[in-house]
């Protein structure tokens, strides 16, 4: 009551000096939150960019992240532009841009925007730092009203954190995501969500549209930047990057715990010793309280990323990492193929219906049949060489440019192309045993001590050798196949994305290839540059063979780690210690029916 | 002693605002939130003053359709002898009467003195004196980010009503409107959008780029997209307004090469007859460069330059032809001459992508005294230039003649037995009339199977995808040799008339080679508006799957139906040629005749339908815009679909809708 | 708190030195991420009958006893033999109905558990505000918040405050009393049941039903005071159980005067919006006596905007004899009053 009555009275006193002024007399701490909101949009809508569909068919937003022009937005705007789109900036200016990679289930694009090299760009944020409350600023394309490129600008509050909204057919799930009473609207999709100081938080993709048809109704929900932190490098890749699965599920028991209730027999997380009933403690380090949680996690890393699980089995506690698998099958993520999958049951009477819809309005599934590989029709002539069509790709032509800039560590170690023949390691293990490695065409063999193992190369099955190694032998000969003969010998040679080595190590980029069911992962130091290790798979669903370098040292002209650490399945199998190393060229024989063949 | 104390207070703190920021630094967050409020409301109860309440009596209860609000709206007033601004959604339903109450609830009967039809405001005239009117806050200091309040006076509070939001953007809709995110609706229509210090940004109005009526935009009401005019705009027109001059915006008259507003470059197509345009001098091929002193080099900047301009208006128009630069004057208009094609009086023989490889275009029918009959053409001969450019095909003689206007000479030469003779011709209009007798194109034998995987014949189809469905006939003797007629079949309320109508079109579509599309409404009780999508989408499948000549696809309604067709054609300008329409007139605001997507029309009706006045009025109007329109009355015929002898003739006009 | 009010403010506007010495009173007062930490704790999820033909299954209430009585909207939602309650911290309970009130919209739960830890809103402590007063608002819309989750918030202002009843006709809920009215789009599906307090965490109103405005074709956010439902939830947590049983329609209320009981023929009514012009005025009948005329336009009947003869038959058919009748017609460009009296 007091209060009302003391603005009664302001009113009154103010009415009178409006004889004099008339404007309010207003705090200057009020002018200034003002002017530092104003210099703040001032200093960000530079960086938000207007995207067209040629011809203007469709539209959506889009932010600029790096001064060479990379920017994100939708998967669900870009799926319905096309490989190239144009983009205005708020400048005026209109410039063509590229698709670079796609997350389809996250709903991000990767695109680049061409023609300049000091492109004005958004600071990315730290999304686990926003409270409920924060003030956060959307700016996009709603309704197509940016003629002038100028973008719509919008300021509310954070509603609410770590939502999670279910999928709509296969893909566009958005999980852990930020809700803002912000004005979504439709066009608003792949736009920035800014905090209050001008750092880039989330991507715009949704809102709760289904009161009034296409307009917002308080609610707009937004891909987190942190959750796209952890795809860049794939996406930069050019590829289209798949989210992941544990192997298990997971439900709330009645003491609201949350447990595995469903185990996939052949996933990594069982052969680390998960089992039904056990108590899900934490996954990625953040404590888990409810399904949703859980899925949270899962839901903002990409496949075959790894992840620390903590999980308690009969009040044992265990701390396990393990890798991701998959979320679609392979035949899922290539259009043709691709089948809509149903929206999973929810459980529990405390749930939400998949109602919402993406503010671009079509709902991809439906209106883009084949919206991975983009109409080629569009190609302006002078950017053509900059889409590279490729199955399993958004645009191959950006992963080999990360190729070749990983590959670079690999010039180092010197020139191994001519070393085609017989490699013979030796050395001792921790034990004081010696050991002696001995990589041929005909087969792979190595003595520890008394024994003796080989495993031939006569087309006949891989095998465990040593046993509880995963595969130590034919793991070398996959490193003598990298070293010498690169991308030429496998079948599958592409850039992956990068990780923390092992789950918590230093930042690496990985290579994987592909020969003959044979997998393995290459692992180059992004700070150091350097070849760090690599892993190797037999076959799938079987645990694979760790190769970690320690140390170096050089071996006529050719470096060398001094040491190999070798795990399997979480244990250590040994690490070998370097001393001998023997490279041959080609035998004579051989070299002489290369000559011949020539 | 409280008072005093505030008192006291109160001036502290006027005084401490001349005191440097350094003060401010040390505010809390908690403190700045509580001061924010607290200026929010000293700038509402500033503006109070000038906000009006607005109550209408009377009028229509639906326009286009949409149901017209009757709640109290809002007005600003602008000046101390009772001139008041509102926004013109608020007279849409165009009231028998309006009151005015003013905040100290002194209430007056109000005049409407004139409409601003670009800005969508209204300007209305009391009987009072000392009005307090609304100080307007400079443009130049309008700042994205910024404060900024929506106010109205709907609710019976003696405080106006608030929405607090930001400005979102400036110079909106081509240059008209400063955006906000601040709630606005017609709770709040015709209020002010006023800054933190208490002055008036702008009036806020429903606008949509998409739509030019009263109601466009009010579908985006609180979804925090809002618009204002600002009031400086309105200030610098007002004494026009006062003078009971409705404002209209300007229009130059061009139309530009590709339709890619964003893309393309504004490179004039069309200079049309009469317009501004013209007069200036300006010609097909021209790019326009500058607009008033602004460079323009995309289309949608051109419309930048002139979208906040009103007929009256003059400006400099700068155009690069042929690497000349041109320099010129024009003074913008509310309205163009009705666009009217020349007719050179020919149906075309119909060769899907001429395939005989014939040169030019052969005269399947010739219109008695038509301009080409009159010069003595024949059927079967084959027109090969027309104004020395070389004809190829149909479309592009079409186009040529399109381009010209009647009674303007051109000089064509046409080829029989080889033999090419040049004559002059004088063009004429497109006649309003069907021919009474008129041969059927000759529909070649099916000789290939690819038409087989086609459905064929009359089928029923549901989509899913729109929870709709339709039915559809195809000839029996369907050949994708031949480029088939679309008819889009609306049917009327509460009736599909599938049976009945397929009977009697059966014959006809046997004939001359006539596909029916039925699309079937949501609810058979009749067509809402955005139902549309679902037919567009329709006849865009069709044209995917079937042979059809994209110059011969119509709307057919009967009845109620007819209302919807009409919607349809004028939505869809780029997909619809023709509309027929039995006994149902045409209401509302036309759309001009598009040269580019031109419009034929055919009404039938009969003299005993109490609607038969109303009807004629229909073709007279759309006569004047310059639609061809035929009329066909049928004596002593009541409110039923027509007889056979009326649906042959639709089925001729139909197939005349590739007249030349 | 009047005094902390006043000094928060004159810290505000005097210059810095006195800023500083009144610091711990600006202390006092709190940011709005402060009270929303303050306020989550208090709302619950409420799940029960709905998930069909477009009705949700699900709502909002506020917690208003340490005992576990919840406040929240009477709505279909309810109507399920076993109600789930989700509090903010993920525990769930079960809960009845204690009572309703459909005149104000409210119904009252009651958690099915005893002695467990609750914070809720003492419903004593309430404000009241005017319009540009900055709002928070707490619910469980579009039920988007599951598990542990705490409901959606949303910012704005107070838009406005008015009264239901003077706008007969336009709105379809039994409540008439007074609301508040919000520039938020708090009016969601399983809002209904949530509140608004002030930025500084004071409770100020329920959040209602989804709502139409008949007139303006626009949904309506708006809120009913605590004032307004304080009595009724305390009479029901205090088991005085009050039945609910519909109010009349306003069409049952008998025509009891038509305007030619004054003497007034109107133009005939021929369209939906029939302007209500005086046709002619039957001689020295009251309403020549009172001075109308024929072409008189009338405007209000006692204060209620005539927008329509359907309008005026329905305001004087509402009328009671001796009841005073005070029309406002237009002639020309005037406003006349006219008054007379409601005879037998």
């Amino acid at each position: 009551m007091p209060r009302k009555m003391f603005y009664v009275i302001v009113v009154v006193t103010h009415i009178g000096a409006f004889a004099t002024s008339d404007v309010c007399a207003v705090d200057p701490a009020v002018f200034e939150a003002q002017q530092r909101r104003v210099a703040v949009v001032q200093r960000i809508a530079p960086t938000v960019v207007a995207i067209f569909a040629r011809g203007a068919a469709g539209s959506g937003s889009g932010v600029l992240i790096s001064a060479d022009g990379f920017a994100l937005t939708n998967f669900h705007v870009t799926s319905s532009v096309g490989a190239f789109m144009k983009c205005g900036l708020n400048d005026g200016v209109l410039h063509d841009a590229v698709i670079v990679g796609i997350d389809p289930t996250g709903d991000v694009a990767l695109i680049k925007l061409l023609g300049r090299d000091d492109f004005p760009h958004a600071k990315l944020g730290d999304s686990d730092k926003l409270q409920v409350g924060n003030w956060a600023y959307a700016m996009g394309n709603p309704f197509m009203l940016a003629t002038n490129f100028q973008p719509t600008v919008t300021f509310g509050i954070i509603s609410g954190l770590h939502r999670y909204q279910y999928p709509t057919g296969t893909f566009l799930e958005y999980a852990d995501c930020i809700q803002v009473d912000t004005s979504i609207n439709p066009g608003n999709s792949g736009g920035p969500l800014f905090n209050e100081a001008g750092e880039l938080i989330g991507i715009n993709g949704r809102g709760s549209f289904e009161k009034r048809g296409r307009v917002n109704s308080g609610a707009g929900y937004a891909i987190s930047i942190n959750q796209i932190k952890h795809f860049m490098d794939c996406l930069r890749g050019g590829r289209i990057v798949d989210h992941a699965t544990l192997g298990a599920t997971v439900t709330e028991n009645v003491e609201g715990l949350v447990v595995v209730d469903n185990i996939l027999e052949q996933s990594e997380v069982y052969r680390r010793g998960l089992r039904v009933d056990d108590e899900i403690v934490s996954f990625a380090g953040r404590s888990i309280r409810s399904v949703n949680q859980f899925k949270n996690i899962l839901a903002i890393y990409p496949k075959y990323r790894k992840l620390p699980l903590v999980y308690r089995n009969e009040g044992k506690k265990e701390k396990i990492y393990v890798r991701l698998r998959g979320l679609h099958r392979s035949s899922e993520m290539t259009p043709q193929r691709r089948r809509s999958r149903t929206i999973p049951k929810p459980e529990d009477p405390d749930r939400k219906k998949p109602s919402n819809k993406n503010p671009n309005g079509k709902d991809p599934d439906r209106k883009q049949p084949n919206r991975f590989f983009p109409a080629a029709s569009n190609l302006p002539e002078n950017h053509k060489h900059l889409y590279v069509k490729k199955e399993g790709f958004a645009n191959y032509y950006f992963n080999t440019l990360e190729q070749q800039r990983t590959l670079t560590a690999l010039k180092e170690l010197g020139d191994f192309s001519q070393r085609i023949g017989i490699w013979s390691f030796s050395g001792t293990i921790q034990a004081g045993y010696k050991f002696e490695f001995t990589l041929a065409d005909k087969g792979l063999g190595l003595e520890i001590g008394d024994d003796v193992y080989f495993q031939p190369l006569d087309g006949s099955n891989f095998t465990d050798e040593p046993e509880r190694s995963g595969g130590l032998l034919l793991a070398l000969y996959h490193l003598k196949l990298f070293l010498t003969r690169g991308d030429a010998v496998f079948t599958e040679f592409y850039y992956l994305g990068s990780e923390p080595l092992d789950g918590h190590g230093e930042k690496v980029d990985v290579i994987v290839t592909l020969l003959t069911g044979v997998e393995s992962r290459w692992y180059f130091s992004r700070k150091r540059k350097m070849f760090v290790g690599f892993d190797t798979r037999l076959e799938s669903d079987i645990d694979e063979c760790e190769i970690r370098f320690a140390g170096s040292q050089t071996f006529d002209g050719r470096k060398l780690p001094q040491q190999l650490i070798v795990r399997c399945a979480n244990r250590k199998f040994a690490s070998f210690d370097l001393e001998t190393v023997n490279l041959a060229v080609a035998p004579p024989k051989s070299s002489r029916t290369d000559r011949n063949d020539q | 002693m409280h008072q005093l104390i505030l008192r006291l207070t109160l001036t502290c703190w006027l005084l401490s605002l001349m005191f440097s920021t350094a003060l401010n630094a040390q505010i809390s967050d908690a403190e700045l939130e509580e001061l924010e409020e607290q200026a929010f409301k000293q700038a509402v109860a500033l503006v109070s003053q000038s906000i009006v309440r607005i109550q209408t009596v009377g009028g229509l209860d639906h326009v286009s359709r949409v149901l017209t609000g009757t709640g109290p709206t809002t007005g600003l007033a602008v000046s101390k002898d009772g001139y008041i601004i509102s926004s013109a959604f608020n007279f849409i339903s165009k009231p028998a009467s309006v009151l005015v109450t003013l905040p100290d609830g002194r209430r007056f009967a109000a005049n409407v003195v004139a409409t601003d039809r670009s800005r969508m405001l209204t300007l209305l005239k009391i009987d009072a004196e000392n009005l307090i009117p609304a100080q307007a806050a400079p443009k130049k200091s309008f700042r994205v980010g910024q404060w900024a309040l929506a106010l109205g006076r709907t609710y019976e509070s003696l405080h106006p009503s608030v929405s607090v939001g930001i400005v979102s953007a400036l110079n909106r809709n081509w240059g008209k409107a400063v955006q906000t995110d601040a709630k606005v609706s017609p709770v709040n229509y015709g209020g002010p959008l006023v800054d933190i210090q208490g002055r008036v940004m702008g009036v806020l109005v429903p606008l949509s780029q998409r739509g030019t009526n009263e109601s466009a935009g009010v579908e985006w009401y609180d979804s925090g997209i809002g618009f204002a005019i600002p009031l400086e705009d309105i200030l610098a027109t007002l004494e026009r307004l006062k003078a009971g001059q409705d404002l209209n915006p300007g229009l130059m008259g061009v139309t530009f090469k590709g339709h890619d507003l964003y893309g393309a470059e504004p490179k004039i197509d069309r200079v049309r007859y009469g317009s501004p345009a013209q007069k200036a001098g300006l010609k097909t091929g021209d790019i326009i460069v500058d607009i008033d002193g602004r460079n323009v080099v995309r289309q949608v900047q051109v419309r930048h330059a002139v979208g906040n301009k009103l007929a009256g208006d003059t400006i400099s128009v700068t155009v690069t032809r042929r690497n000349k630069t041109v320099k010129t004057k024009m003074t913008l208009v509310a309205q163009l001459q009705a666009y009217e094609s020349a007719f050179l009086g020919i149906l075309p023989i119909r060769e899907k992508g001429n395939r005989l490889g014939k040169p030019g275009v052969g005269v399947r029918y010739l219109y008695p005294d038509s301009p080409a009959a009159k010069a003595g053409l024949k059927t079967r001969d084959r027109i090969v230039r027309f104004n020395n450019s070389e004809v190829t095909d149909a479309g592009m003689l079409a186009d040529l003649v399109h381009r010209l206007r009647p009674k303007q000479p051109a000089t064509l030469v046409f080829l029989r037995a080889d033999a090419a003779t040049t004559v002059q011709v004088k063009l004429a209009n497109i006649p309003n009339s069907v021919p009474g007798k008129l041969n059927s194109a000759i529909i070649p034998r099916i000789n290939n199977d690819e038409s087989s995987r086609l459905k064929i014949g009359r089928f029923t189809q549901d989509v899913p995808a729109y929870q709709h469905s339709f039915w559809a006939y195809v000839p029996d003797n369907y050949n994708a040799d031949y480029q088939y007629t679309l008819m889009v079949w609306i049917h009327p309320n509460d009736d599909t008339m599938e049976a009945a109508l397929y009977k009697q079109w059966n014959p006809i579509c046997e004939q001359r080679g006539i596909i029916i599309l039925a699309p079937k409404a949501a609810q058979i009780g009749g067509w809402t508006l955005d139902e549309d999508k679902f037919i567009k989408d329709m006849i865009e499948q069709f044209l995917q799957n079937y042979s059809i000549d994209t110059t011969r696809i119509f709307v057919h309604g009967f009845s109620s139906g007819g209302r919807f067709a009409y919607h349809l054609a004028f939505k869809h300008r780029k997909l619809i040629r023709g509309v027929a329409v039995a006994a149902q007139p045409l209401r509302g605001r036309l759309p001009e005749n598009h040269p580019d997507y031109q419009l034929q029309f055919h009404l039938v009706c009969g003299d005993n339908d109490n609607l038969y006045p109303l009807f004629q009025r229909t073709a007279t109007v759309l006569r004047q815009m310059k639609f061809p329109t035929s009329l066909t009355t049928i004596k002593k015929h009541f409110h039923t679909y027509p007889p056979v002898e009326q649906v042959r003739e639709i089925g001729r006009w139909a197939d005349t809708l590739d007249r030349i | 708190m009047t005094n902390d009010r006043m000094t928060t403010y004159r810290t505000s506007c005097l210059p810095m030195a006195v800023c500083l010495a009144m610091l711990p009173s600006v202390a006092s007062i709190q940011t709005s991420r402060q009270t929303i930490r303050m306020i989550q704790p208090r709302m619950v999820k409420i799940f029960g009958a709905g998930g069909i033909r477009g009705l949700h299954a699900y709502g909002t209430g506020f917690l208003v006893s340490p005992k576990g009585h919840i406040a929240t909207v009477w709505s279909h939602v309810l109507d399920a033999d076993s109600i789930t309650v989700v509090l903010n911290d993920g525990r769930r309970f079960q809960a009845r109905v204690l009572g309703a009130k459909p005149q104000l919209d409210l119904a009252v739960l009651k958690l099915q558990a005893e002695n467990v830890e609750l914070s809720y809103f003492d419903i004593e402590q309430t404000a009241s505000v005017g319009p540009g007063t900055r709002i928070l608002a707490f619910s469980n819309m579009f039920n988007v918040a599951t598990g542990d989750e705490p409901v959606s918030v949303l910012h704005g202002v107070i838009a406005a405050r008015t009264n239901l009843s003077t706008r007969r006709g336009t709105f379809e809920i039994p409540y008439d009393g007074p609301i508040y009215v919000v520039d938020a789009i708090t009016n969601n599906s399983g809002a209904a049941g949530g509140v608004l307090t002030t930025q500084d965490g004071q409770l100020l109103a329920m959040i209602g039903k989804e709502l139409r405005n008949a007139r303006s074709n626009t949904w309506v956010n708006y809120a009913i005071p605590i004032g307004e439902l304080k009595e009724a939830i305390k009479q029901i947590t205090n088991g005085n159980f009050v039945a609910h049983k519909k109010k009349p329609d306003e069409t049952e209320i008998p025509v009891r005067y038509h305007p030619l009981d004054f003497g007034l023929v109107m133009v005939p009514d021929v369209l939906y919006r029939t302007p209500a012009y005086v046709d002619s005025v039957l001689p020295n009948s009251q309403a020549a006596r009172a001075g109308l005329r024929s072409d008189d336009l009338v405007l209000f009947v006692n204060d209620e905007l005539i927008q329509s003869c359907r309008t005026l038959k329905v305001a004087l058919g509402r009328l009671e004899s001796g009841d005073a009748l005070r029309l406002i017609v237009r002639r020309a460009n005037q406003l006349v009053q006219i008054k007379m009296n409601v005879k037998k």
